[in-house]
């Protein structure tokens, strides 16, 4: 498979491409969105410029390379969202520019234009910052026109300029120690590998698959879904100034360089990008005013755009923790269910109860400056109390006596409140459930003046005996029937010993005797008991 | 025809008949099925809507334009000296960005526009006695006055069959969506400060419906209430509540109504909820 000349019509569809690619990966880099303002909306942005770009090129495309490239950059200077985006369409800008005039390019010519977009990005920004999309750009360009003396062939070339933008991507939280913070590549360089990847895939034209074809350095490979940027605990302290503001200035023979020097010292990340009859301005200022009138020496203002990110950092800071909750679970099932619902677990249960030590180092590592402790097993509730001698954070304990519990209390956690207030939340919400324990009993015994024999089956509802014999699914409905009457909801949680098939079973009786009760099956895992019984 | 004309939108949810009566105009946005485009509202009926929705079409909305808002305003203007233009939040839509950029089109035109805050018949329920008001002849600040009041005491509580729209849309966070995948888990989800917020988590669909009306009846407290049940293709879950809600304090109003197709696209199908308001 070779490519050697591309024209107008091969780079829409390559474009188009791009965009279906980055719209796939818009949320994910947005989530990696930490520099520099951690705002949280870089993929939008791009996508957005990408789109606006690619709509100009307009339908059918220009046969010449040059004018489909030139339409791009003026779509994409008109619909340019963000810092990202500006940067985005200055390289977009930097590449027609280099193909100008041309019918169609080859390797040297795309590795030429590739290398304008680089200058052109880094041109735009008044302080150029390593480890940014900026690196990428550059170490993609460098590689381009290598790769440009090597093969004749555009796939090859493109091959080879992905494979080093990907590992000048890994390498940006080595230049960048923001992003090294927050365990994250940086998202304007994830976008612009994710526009490569769609660029190299819409040459194949291999059909977009849902599944990213390449590696996805972005992502962490322990966790499916994108990592949340670690937000500075503090909020604001990233941010200096408080607007960013956007807009389009049109004009007659605009430059950018003079309006560039005067707003340079009302804040901070400006940009003034294009020329002739339109500029795009993007900066970060505490005066928006002051910028706007300053601008409007030089033409009209259009699509005006002023956000406040403080508001919006503040909203994605919202969501950061200081209250942690540590549950004690026993069984995989449990353990899985109480890590999904946020809370850091410890192992334990019954008879193996966790020391107040581990409970604590649980505590600790949730780097929380609160955590409230489910023990959920009465034996562990007084371990759970002396936690709070062994670490320095506020530590509060729901006393839970059964797992159900335990999960009902997870549910009512509010991480807008502090954890005074969700103890008492918790607190209620646990004691709602009522929990029958299915079990065999190890020896013989007289509990609730009922005589037992060792290897019945006995349900307990607290200290009481709720029922008893000798057969596992005939107990269990006694029990469940005897706490479920008048309930809602009754949740049946199977233990190791218990194959799902039975389980199921128990399900399909209850669905019959209790027709008024919603009822949900859930693998618990936990040893001993072979159900847990919650109604609520 | 009143002095005072009053606009909203189409996420206001009002029944044509209603808003007729009323005298409100209202100016729709659009839900979008790939490259079909209808007018909320207007163009698709909300069983068809919901139909292909639950047939796995994903709809997505798209605000009026200022343009929009200036020809319904220049029409308005011929027979109204002022316009009270009531919205969808800003932080939900961009709808109200588009009203005040046609009000500056129109500079010698007395228009003010409102970001309610809220959504859907809360909207709907705030615009009502907003027209309610400029037909007993009520004076510009008047209604200003009533509709900030009423801001203050409209409240919205909804579940959501999943919360997969509201992310796809953008409308909440990823992290919270992952929830209600797990053990049956139905958020209770509220609007405060104009955007969704969760409110509590409950487990399964009969103690959602209960805790709903829990949560209205102590809004209500011993004083009756307005409330509107509304629904999203989720009749079943309307009656319910319905029934829930039959013994409200004496001088209470109960009454459903369907979620229309933009709101439709970013809550899904199945939603349901409650707007309440103190008499």
């Amino acid at each position: 498979m070779a490519i050697k000349t591309i024209d107008g019509a091969l780079l829409v569809r390559i474009l188009h491409g791009a965009l279906d690619w980055l719209s796939r990966h818009r949320q994910e880099i947005d989530a990696l969105n930490v520099f520099p303002v951690p705002d949280g909306d870089t993929g939008t942005n791009m996508y957005a410029t990408l789109q606006s770009a690619v709509a100009a090129v307009g339908d059918p495309p220009p046969e010449a390379i040059s004018e489909a490239a030139a339409a791009a950059a003026r779509g994409a200077l008109i619909g340019a969202r963000g810092n990202s985006g500006v940067i985005l369409s200055q390289i977009i800008q930097g590449f027609a520019t280099a193909l100008a005039g041309k019918e169609r390019a080859d390797v040297q010519d795309i590795a030429g234009a590739l290398a304008a977009g680089a200058e052109y990005a880094y041109r735009a920004v008044n302080e150029p910052v390593e480890g940014t999309i900026l690196t990428v750009v550059r170490d993609t360009a460098q590689e381009a026109s290598a790769a440009a003396g090597r093969s004749r062939n555009l796939l090859r070339l493109l091959v080879s300029v992905l494979r080093t933008a990907t590992r000048s991507l890994a390498q940006t939280p080595e230049l960048l120690p923001v992003l090294k913070e927050a365990g994250v590549v940086d998202a304007g360089g994830r976008g612009f590998t994710a526009i490569l990847e769609g660029v190299l895939q819409a040459a194949v034209e291999r059909e977009l698959k849902a599944e990213p074809l390449l590696h996805d350095p972005g992502r962490r490979p322990d966790h499916g879904i994108p990592p949340a940027p670690a937000l500075p605990e503090t909020g604001d302290e990233k941010i200096n100034f408080t607007y960013c503001t956007e807009f389009l200035l049109k004009g007659l023979n605009l430059d950018a360089a003079p309006l560039k020097e005067e707003l340079a010292p009302h804040g901070d990340s400006l940009l003034v990008v294009g020329e002739g009859d339109v500029l795009r301005v993007h900066v970060h200022t505490d005066h928006p005013g002051t910028v706007l009138e300053a601008a409007l020496k030089y033409g009209s203002l259009h699509d005006i755009r002023v956000n406040n990110m403080r508001d919006q950092h503040r909203q994605a800071a919202r969501q950061q923790t200081v209250t942690a909750v540590v549950a004690v679970a026993a069984g995989e099932g449990f353990a899985a269910l109480f890590n999904n619902l946020g809370a850091a677990v410890v192992p334990g249960g019954q008879t193996m109860n966790p020391s107040a030590g581990e409970i604590a180092a649980a505590v600790e590592k949730t780097g929380a400056s609160a955590a409230i402790i489910l023990p959920n097993n009465p034996n562990i509730i007084l371990t759970a109390r002396q936690v709070k001698n062994l670490t320095g954070r506020e530590v509060r304990v729901v006393p839970t006596v059964t797992m159900p519990q335990g999960v009902a209390a997870l549910l009512a956690f509010d991480p807008r409140r502090d954890a005074l207030q969700n103890l008492s939340r918790m607190t209620e919400a646990a004691e709602r459930i009522v929990t029958a324990e299915v079990t065999r009993a190890v020896r013989d015994a007289k509990i609730s003046e009922l005589d037992l024999k060792e290897g019945d089956f006995i349900a307990l509802v607290g200290e009481e005996l709720a029922a008893s014999g000798a057969d596992l699914l005939e107990v269990a409905t006694a029990a469940a029937r005897e706490i479920a009457a008048d309930k809602d909801l009754l949740t049946i949680y199977y233990g190791a010993e218990v194959e799902p098939v039975l389980a199921e079973d128990l399900a399909g009786r209850l669905a019959k005797l209790l027709p008024a009760v919603e009822l949900e099956t859930q693998y618990g895992g936990q040893p001993h008991y072979h159900f847990l019984l919650a109604a609520e | 025809m009143p002095e005072i004309a009053i606009v909203t939108d189409s996420t206001a949810d009002l029944p044509a008949e209603t808003a007729r009566k009323l005298g409100i105009t209202i100016v729709p946005l659009k839900v979008i099925f790939g490259q079909e485009v209808y007018r909320d509202g207007v163009e698709m009926d909300t069983a068809t809507f919901y139909k292909r929705l639950r047939a796995g079409e994903m709809a997505t909305t798209s605000q009026p334009s200022p343009g929009e808002f200036e020809a319904a305003y220049r029409e308005l203007l011929a027979k109204a000296e002022t316009i009270i233009s009531i919205h969808i939040s800003r932080d939900l839509s961009g709808t109200v960005n588009a009203a005040e950029a046609a009000r500056s089109l129109l500079p010698d035109a007395d228009i003010t526009v409102i970001d309610s805050r809220l959504v859907a018949r809360a909207l709907g329920l705030l615009v009502q006695a907003a027209a309610r008001a400029a037909r007993e002849g009520k004076s510009r600040d008047e209604i200003l006055g009533l509709i900030t009041k009423l801001m203050q005491e409209i409240r919205v509580f909804f579940c959501v069959d999943s919360l997969e729209h509201l992310r796809r849309g953008g409308r909440i966070g990823g992290a919270q969506a992952l929830l209600g995948t797990i053990l049956n888990i139905k958020p209770i989800l509220t609007l405060r400060d104009g955007i969704i917020q969760p409110f509590e988590k409950v487990r399964g669909h009969r103690i959602a419906l209960r805790r709903l009306a829990e949560i209205v009846f102590q809004e209500a407290g011993p004083q009756p209430v307005t409330c509107l049940i509304v629904e999203g293709d989720n009749r079943e879950a309307a009656d319910a509540l319905t029934n829930l809600l039959s013994g409200l304090p004496p001088g209470s109003t109960v009454e459903v109504g369907r979620v229309g197709t933009v709101v439709g696209a970013h809550a899904g199908p199945g939603v349901f909820g409650v707007v309440i308001c103190k008499e």
